[in-house]
């Protein structure tokens, strides 16, 4: 799809399912996809889009038993010191071998979106970031990690890192701990930070300040961004790239301001039309009809049929749409846009 | 004052505050003013939207005002029409005609219904409690508000795990709306729910309050949402009201420096390439130890010496437009403009 020269993650055909009592739900059905070096990548997606699965599966931190990868590869070209390129595919590797423990934490990181839960409250801010540098850079001093430490707490715009480094969780505020969080992912300049709902739990200030401060880091550091959010406009204001999500597929991929003026997608269009905004037009709003299907249904054709606008009955409920460059480097997966290709 | 009956709600002065307590012999050390001296009117018939940052008192304001919790001070006097009522001393009987008359919507459908009870026993229940019905009376009141609320008879014996998050926030709508009251607190109605579940309730709650002529309360954190469901905003900041105005004069053009913070943040559909979220301005106060003066110079990119040493009081600056803000005369503050082009045509 594109100059796979600068890809750093690229996802092949993922297919993810859980195994569960009440049945098998198909969280992934061969989702595709690629991130470039230093971009970011916003996926948007409602509760079962499959936005956060897809985030675990290039960590490699599906839940095994009841997830299982069932098909696809994600594959990381992990640039080595003599110009070579390592390319691992994290699908295979065992889920806690050395080989991505080595890269879980140091080439990928994490930021989630709960600050509160993600840190122990036992042990210190510092000695929970430390814990990063002091595992994959063993012969780095404990004082040489300790110092990286504040200066990277620093960097985030914690004050007084070289007291707050010995600081608990409780006695950061939830705009600090999430600071804190994105001082523990990027330690140690990772390639890649999923951000899952970094700024959902936070107001809408501090949110700002902290989307903020992501653009800065990856203006320093060059590392790749995928931004995971339910909120459109956020993700409108971080991202390079843009793919919407829905019930385990891809709906719609496109660079951000091409998705944002032209929605190709009913669902795309659906959602826009549906989100109160702080400037767009303050007519009534159009929600979408019905209810997001049960998770353990099964869709022969387009899983967005039963609440589609712009159905076409025989055609979208018989087989599923295929993604198609319906505009240059804006992909759709509806059958809409099938007719004039 | 109360003499008006356009207003329905008059609160005046309403304090709210909360011990710190230490030690074994629990003493009390501190208070965490939440709401603190906030006084307002809300009209018969309009949508107040009060909005702020977590640990701002918007919370707390409205659970002040359905009497979950009892204020510390100040005064609350609700006009239902027939009967005007001191909410903050109510008799036996009139504390009866209040619960009738004023009613609460709860942010987490998940955590505000009885997994046990089922929808016609839940939405039911505010009528049995009341004395208002009972058996085939009560039945059919149910019936009818759930049709309302857009649910069907059939779901009437279903329980609450059967339901999606956006058809649980509809029986909590349901149980809300089945007394008939004059007044909805909504407290973050919609922050739970999918963003395409969202638009259905915010709709809903403005189709109920139009043909029903319902008053509501809105609180939210979102900006956003505030500007879509109401008449006048209502914004809050360290339990205090900073400023309350009507919706489109609030937005176009904020008083007081801290609502203009506060819509600088809100990420923009229309604006996005622009990047102007630069906000670079703190965090949100520690309650236990506020700043002398006024609470948000901290913060505040405008202060000035007097307001270290004065505290701001609320003032009407314009016809119906309040902010206690030293300087409001003087400060252009930059405010949201609406833009026309739509992004989905």
């Amino acid at each position: 799809m594109q100059n796979t020269n600068n890809v750093l993650v690229d996802v092949q055909d993922l297919k993810v399912q859980f195994n569960l009592h009440e049945g098998t739900v198909h969280a992934l059905e061969g989702v595709s996809f690629q991130i470039q070096q230093g971009k970011t990548l916003g996926v948007i997606g409602e509760s079962g889009s499959g936005k956060s699965v897809t985030a675990q599966a290039i960590m490699g931190i599906i839940p095994s038993p009841p997830g299982k990868v069932t098909g696809g590869r994600v594959l990381l070209n992990l640039p080595e010191n003599d110009a070579s390129v390592r390319v691992v595919n994290v699908t295979e590797l065992p889920p806690s071998g050395s080989e991505i423990r080595s890269i879980r934490g140091k080439e990928i990181s994490m930021i989630f979106q709960e600050p509160m839960t993600s840190f122990s409250p036992v042990h210190t801010i510092g000695n929970q970031i430390m814990e990063a540098v002091r595992i994959h850079y063993p012969d780095v001093s404990k004082q040489e990690a300790r110092d990286r430490t504040i200066e990277m707490m620093r960097r985030v715009g914690i004050p007084r890192p070289e007291e707050r480094v010995d600081a608990y969780p409780f006695q950061f505020s939830g705009g600090m701990r999430q600071r804190a969080m994105i001082a523990m992912a990027l330690v140690c300049h990772p390639r890649l930070v999923i951000a899952d709902e970094p700024t959902t739990a936070l107001d809408v200030t501090i949110e700002a300040q902290i989307l903020e401060l992501l653009k800065d880091l990856q203006a320093e550091f060059g590392m790749s961004i995928m931004y995971i959010s339910h909120d459109l406009t956020v993700v409108g204001g971080v991202a390079d790239e843009v793919m919407v999500m829905y019930l385990g597929l891809v709906m719609e991929q496109a660079a951000t301001d091409e998705l944002f003026d032209n929605p190709l997608h009913p669902y795309t269009e659906a959602l826009w039309r549906s989100i109160p905004t702080i400037d767009g037009e303050m007519d009534r709003l159009t929600p979408i009809r019905g209810v997001l299907p049960s998770p353990f249904a099964v869709h022969k054709g387009c899983p967005f049929y039963s609440r589609c606008e712009k159905r076409i009955q025989g055609v979208c409920d018989q087989s599923r749409p295929p993604m198609i460059e319906a505009r240059p480097k804006h992909w759709v997966r509806c059958f809409l846009y099938t007719e004039s290709k | 004052m109360t003499a008006n009956n356009d207003v329905l709600l008059e609160v005046e002065g309403l304090r709210k505050y909360f011990p710190i307590q230490k030690g074994f012999l629990k003493k009390t050390v501190a208070y965490i003013k939440a709401v603190d001296d906030v006084s307002l009117r809300v009209r018969r018939g309009e949508v107040l939207g009060v909005v702020g940052e977590s640990g701002c008192g918007k919370t707390t304001l409205g659970r002040c005002l359905v009497r979950v919790y009892e204020p510390t001070g100040g005064n609350i006097v609700l006009n239902t029409g027939d009967q005007v009522l001191p909410v903050t001393e109510l008799s036996g009987d009139q504390m009866r005609t209040f619960r009738r008359s004023v009613q609460m919507i709860f942010q987490d459908p998940y955590a505000s219904l009885n997994p046990r009870m089922n929808v016609l026993e839940t939405v039911g229940e505010p009528l049995k409690v009341n004395n208002i019905a009972h058996g085939r009376e009560l039945e059919e009141r149910v019936a009818k508000v759930i049709q309302q609320v857009g649910l069907r008879v059939e779901h009437l014996r279903r329980y609450p795990h059967s339901f999606s998050g956006g058809q649980r926030q509809r029986i909590g709508i349901a149980r809300a709306l089945v007394v008939e009251p004059k007044l909805i607190i909504a407290d973050e109605p919609v922050s739970a729910l999918d963003v395409s579940i969202q638009a259905q309730i915010l709709n809903l709650l403005k189709d109920l309050q139009e043909q029903q002529n319902l008053t509501y309360i809105f609180v939210s954190h979102n900006m956003s949402v505030i500007r879509y469901i109401s008449d006048r905003i209502a914004v809050m900041y360290a339990g205090k009201l900073v400023e309350l105005g009507p919706k489109d004069e609030l937005l176009a053009r904020p008083k007081h420096p801290y609502t203009e913070l506060l819509l600088a943040a809100v990420p923009r559909a229309v604006d996005r390439r622009r990047g102007h979220r630069t906000v670079s301005a703190g965090e949100p106060p520690d309650l236990a130890r506020l700043p002398s003066g006024c609470v948000f110079r901290t913060r505040c990119k405008y202060a000035h010496d007097r307001c270290a040493e004065e505290e701001p009081q609320l003032r009407e600056l314009e016809t119906g437009h309040f902010v206690s803000c030293h300087f409001a005369e003087e400060l252009s503050l930059g405010g949201v403009v609406p833009r026309v082009k739509s992004l989905a045509a």
